[in-house]
């Protein structure tokens, strides 16, 4: 079936992308360690060597995105963590949010209600030659109601 | 530091081709031998490299492969691929004759005007 064969290659996707980013964490720790061994050797002691290594290595976390952006194109992530982003500042600012989602719903309420008057009144007017000259009718109330076809009475009102 | 020269955009790659073409290396040897090849005189910023590096093998430039290191940790080691020394051969090419370029445009005299 299409859909599920859809899913699995979604879900190996993330598979392979935790795969690739767990395989870019060893490899960056494997660096730290690299350069600790260096330091060490040049007489710090184990612990002091491992700290100075990871300062020196600097904004782990900046390389780290910008390594897997290198590695391949991640849509769907960097989809959820825009998104994620987002909810974590609107809700950082309450005023501002409340100020915006006002904005918006008059905004877009006005403009449905003035697009609705202006789409009956101008833009789809009846489909028929004269349409002012067209009226409604309804017949009968009461006892009167259904007592006469329908075609006749419409043939009365014509005549009236 | 005086004495360093600022790397320029682009000759990262180039200097992680040459790197490698010396014999497989891991990131931090990378540096290393970016190092001892410049004389200490290019520096580069140790996070940096990893980006440049997967770019280089997602363009088939390098070929990566666990292993073990020197120091007996495991590490994943860079190689040339085919692609990868021709894209060196060419971009040392460029880069020489770039530079034989800027020399001679710098050392001009007046009178040769």
């Amino acid at each position: 079936m299409k859909l599920t064969a859809y899913l699995r290659s979604v879900a190996a996707k993330f598979f392979h992308r935790s795969q690739t980013r767990d395989e870019m964490e060893e490899e960056l720790r494997s660096h730290i360690q690299h350069r600790a061994d260096d330091l060490e050797r040049s007489g710090l002691r184990r612990a002091e060597a491992e700290r100075r290594a990871r300062i020196e290595f600097g904004g782990h976390e900046r390389f780290k995105e910008e390594s897997q952006e290198a590695m391949g194109g991640n849509g769907i992530e960097t989809f959820v963590q825009d998104v994620r982003f987002t909810l974590r500042v609107l809700r950082k600012s309450p005023g501002f949010t409340v100020a915006a989602v006002v904005t918006l719903a008059l905004g877009i309420g006005a403009n449905a209600v003035v697009f609705g008057v202006l789409n009956a009144l101008i833009l789809r007017p009846l489909n028929v030659p004269q349409a002012e000259s067209l009226w409604g009718t309804s017949y009968g109330n009461g006892a009167d109601k259904h007592r006469l076809p329908i075609l006749s009475q419409l043939l009365r009102f014509a005549r009236s | 530091m005086s004495g360093q020269a600022q790397l320029l955009p682009g000759t990262l790659d180039l200097l992680i081709l040459k790197a490698v073409s010396l014999g497989p290396l891991h990131g931090y040897g990378i540096l290393l031998r970016i190092g001892q090849i410049s004389d200490r005189a290019l520096l580069i910023e140790q996070g940096a490299l990893y980006p440049a590096l997967f770019r280089l093998v997602r363009q088939g430039l390098l070929k990566a492969t666990w292993g073990t290191s020197d120091n007996n940790r495991r590490a994943k080691f860079y190689e040339l691929t085919a692609l990868g020394r021709k894209r060196l051969q060419e971009e040392t090419d460029g880069w020489n004759r770039l530079a034989t370029a800027i020399a001679s445009a710098l050392s001009a005299r007046s009178e040769e005007v």
